[in-house]
């Protein structure tokens, strides 16, 4: 039997990757009397999606002083926003995306008083190469370490190795969490007056290049260890879920599943295919390769299906006086590129890079309003989990802010006791985790994960069809119930197993969501391409589907909302606009 | 693609299995040990936090001090 602890807390942050930590800091900053718990699955200073770093800021729609051009690349967002037919996102992009605009620069200041370098020894901004918007290099190696110092400072409880798996809540709000070492198996009940969930984005659910097996199934250019049990913990108690239908997509060198393929494409690299056309202009004839990235992937599918493959990038492309950049910001982040390049003995600038699709991630998200209030009281998200803020530390940031100011809010008009928490109910799921221990565990997660991963990428990874989607239904829910039987022989393996119990959780409300999405649609990481809507349908689908969870018969409920141009999207699209046009 | 330790150089600091944002590396009998090969990211986290060198990230059995498998045999 594994001991259980309780713990009492005001507020409870869910993961303490980016989001999480500046949740953590922002709210210690604001309330230093609140004591305030950060549960993280690895730890501080290495956990989440920038474990080695990170190489830019997200400027969004920055100061002339630093990059230059800001009205000539505000201006096409700006009129995207407004015009209905051309909008690729669902979320309600024109407060959320313009309102990042505004913020980006403040939580970049943030960032430097909290001690991570921004600027070179001169004293000036440094433009690299980023996806669209223009970016900046930080000192991202230091990125982690020096924020989870930050955290330890201003007196933060912290828990690490340990993993969330349930919410508690009571008839009106939530309550707390369940976690566990998951190196000791110990399990904790966490009263929390609130509780933030910051978890990161899921992955694992598909293999990520279709033509390989499940061996590759961590190689990743997301995390792969940011999976669904928070996310399906909220929805288990109640909060509703957005986005559910779409996976977010990329490009990666063919093998191996590593991030910088995008920067290459934004530094001037050319997209070749098969028969050694340049396929890009075809796709898009006036952006080319800096088409939005959904669609580029979405080019790259159709190459392939049309037998053109196999697709190259040719770096020769990228102007001589761009290559330096890359060089630069290699230098000062995330070496999977590096190792890349260096290991396979590839010259920049003259060898071109195999390149193929890969199917990162899902962007099922806790639903949030603007200032990350999920739709249960006491039940807060940021970061990539949560809401509609671009994927990247800057949104991540954003999110954390706006997170600690609601939690402040919320506990300031809360007057009610932690004594809403049932210590029974803990103690019951805590007995039904330490049930899952068994040495002769007959069925492991990796199976089930292996046979859930083989489905998702047949009928609900790059390309989809209504009756593809109704049998992955039906074999899902199958899958779920010999998921059942699913044991563990130590606390590491139970950590995964409660992985792909969430993951197979999601994969179900996938297949119902994206059947029911009758269009295909590339925006802003919504990767959804159905072969029998190949068309996107801005009259019919300017909206999110919103699932929850219907008690009663643990199933799915899943209903529309319409994500129309708000008053606060008009203002926040306004008052970027000022500020662009004035620092232009 | 998996991380290996070359236990010539590792002084068994631990760091390595600290760190690791995947719980792959761990403490073993006195031995620091990439215990879950098959999950490992290949994300180098350990590479950065080890002061003596001793780990390396192979993704194509590239040229180090001990050959490597490719990474496809190596994670099979
Ligand atoms: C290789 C790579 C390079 C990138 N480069 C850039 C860049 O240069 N610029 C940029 O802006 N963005 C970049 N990004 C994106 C950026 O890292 C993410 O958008 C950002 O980290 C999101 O923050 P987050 O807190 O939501 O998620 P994460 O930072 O991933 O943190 C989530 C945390 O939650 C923890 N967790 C998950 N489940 C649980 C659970 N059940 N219980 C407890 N803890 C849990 C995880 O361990 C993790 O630490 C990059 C991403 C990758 C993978
Ligand atoms: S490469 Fe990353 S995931 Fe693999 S062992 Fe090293 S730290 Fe862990
Ligand atoms: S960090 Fe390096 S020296 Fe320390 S245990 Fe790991 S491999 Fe050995």
């Amino acid at each position: 039997m594994i001991a259980l602890r309780t713990e009492h807390l005001d507020v409870l942050v869910v993961g303490g990757g980016a989001a999480g930590s500046a949740t953590a800091l922002y709210l210690a900053e604001r309330r230093p009397d609140l004591v305030i718990g950060i549960v993280e699955k690895s730890t501080l200073r290495r956990g989440g999606c920038t474990a080695t770093g990170i190489d830019h800021w997200v400027a969004a729609f920055s100061h002339k002083f630093f990059c230059g051009g800001g009205a000539r690349r505000f201006l096409p967002f700006f009129r995207a926003a407004l015009t209905r037919n051309r909008r690729t996102d669902v979320f309600e992009l024109s407060t959320v995306g313009a309102s990042v605009a505004r913020e980006s620069y403040e939580e970049l200041m943030q960032l430097e008083r909290w001690g991570i370098d921004v600027r070179l020894d001169d004293g000036r901004f440094r433009v690299v190469w980023g996806a669209g918007a223009p970016a900046i290099w930080i000192a991202g190696k230091d990125f982690k370490p020096t924020i989870a110092r930050r955290i330890r400072a201003a007196g933060c409880r912290i828990w690490q190795r340990t993993q969330v798996v349930r919410l508690f809540r009571d008839a009106n709000r939530v309550t707390g969490a369940l976690a566990m070492n998951v190196r000791t198996g110990e399990l904790t009940a966490f009263a929390a007056r609130a509780v933030v969930i910051a978890s990161g984005s899921s992955t694992r659910l598909w293999h990520p290049a279709p033509a390989t097996g499940d061996e590759r199934a961590f190689d990743l250019v997301y995390s792969p260890y940011n999976n669904a049990e928070a996310l399906m913990a909220a929805y288990g108690a109640g909060a509703e879920l957005v986005a559910t239908e779409f996976a977010c997509a990329t490009l990666a060198p063919v093998g191996y599943g590593c991030a910088g393929i995008s920067g290459f494409l934004s530094a001037g690299a050319q997209l070749v295919n098969g028969t050694g056309e340049p396929f890009a202009r075809r796709a898009d004839a006036r952006l080319g390769e800096r088409m939005p990235r959904q669609q580029t992937v979405q080019a790259c599918v159709n190459e392939l299906r049309a037998g053109r493959g196999p697709l190259r990038l040719e770096t020769s492309a990228i102007a001589a006086q761009d290559l330096p950049k890359i060089l630069f910001a290699w230098d000062n982040e995330v070496p999977l590129m590096r190792q890349y390049v260096e290991q396979r003995g590839i010259r920049l600038g003259v060898d071109d890079i195999d390149v193929e699709p890969h199917l990162a991630l899902s962007m099922a998200k806790v639903a949030t309003d603007y200032h990350a209030r999920s739709s249960l009281p006491g039940l807060f998200a940021a970061g990539d989990v949560s809401g509609t803020l671009p994927i990247a530390v800057m949104g991540a940031m954003v999110g954390g802010r706006r997170a600690a100011a609601a939690v402040d809010g919320y506990l300031a008009a809360d007057t009610g006791p932690l004594a809403a928490f049932r210590h029974g109910e803990a103690a019951d799921v805590a007995r039904s985790v330490t049930l899952l221990l068994d040495d002769d565990a007959p069925l492991l997660w990796r199976d089930i994960e292996r046979e859930m991963r083989d489905i998702n990428t047949r009928y609900l990874g790059f390309s989809r069809d209504a009756a593809g989607m109704q049998c992955a239904a039906v074999l899902l829910d199958e899958l779920a119930e010999r998921a059942e039987h699913l044991r563990a022989r130590n606390p590491h393996e139970l950590m995964r197993l409660h992985e792909t119990r969430a993951l197979l959780g999601l994969s179900r409300i996938m297949a119902r969501t994206a059947l029911l999405r009758t269009e295909s649609r590339f925006g802003h990481g919504q990767f959804h391409s159905r072969t029998d809507y190949p068309e996107m349908d801005n009259e019919r689908w300017l909206q999110e589907l919103i699932v929850t969870r219907d008690a009663d018969r643990d199933e799915p409920q899943i209903q529309t909302r319409s994500c129309a141009l708000t008053l606060r999207g008009l203002v926040d699209l306004a008052l970027s606009a000022v500020r662009v046009i004035v620092s232009s | 693609m998996p991380a290996q330790i070359d236990s010539r150089r590792c002084n068994r600091c631990g760091r390595c299995a600290q760190y690791c944002p995947g719980d792959i590396i761990h403490p073993v009998g006195g031995e620091v040990v990439v215990l879950y090969p098959g999950e490992c990211w290949g994300c180098g986290t350990c590479v950065l936090e080890c002061r003596t060198g001793a780990v390396t990230v192979s993704l194509f059995g590239a040229p180090q001090a001990a050959p490597a498998p490719s990474r496809k045999q190596a994670t099979a």
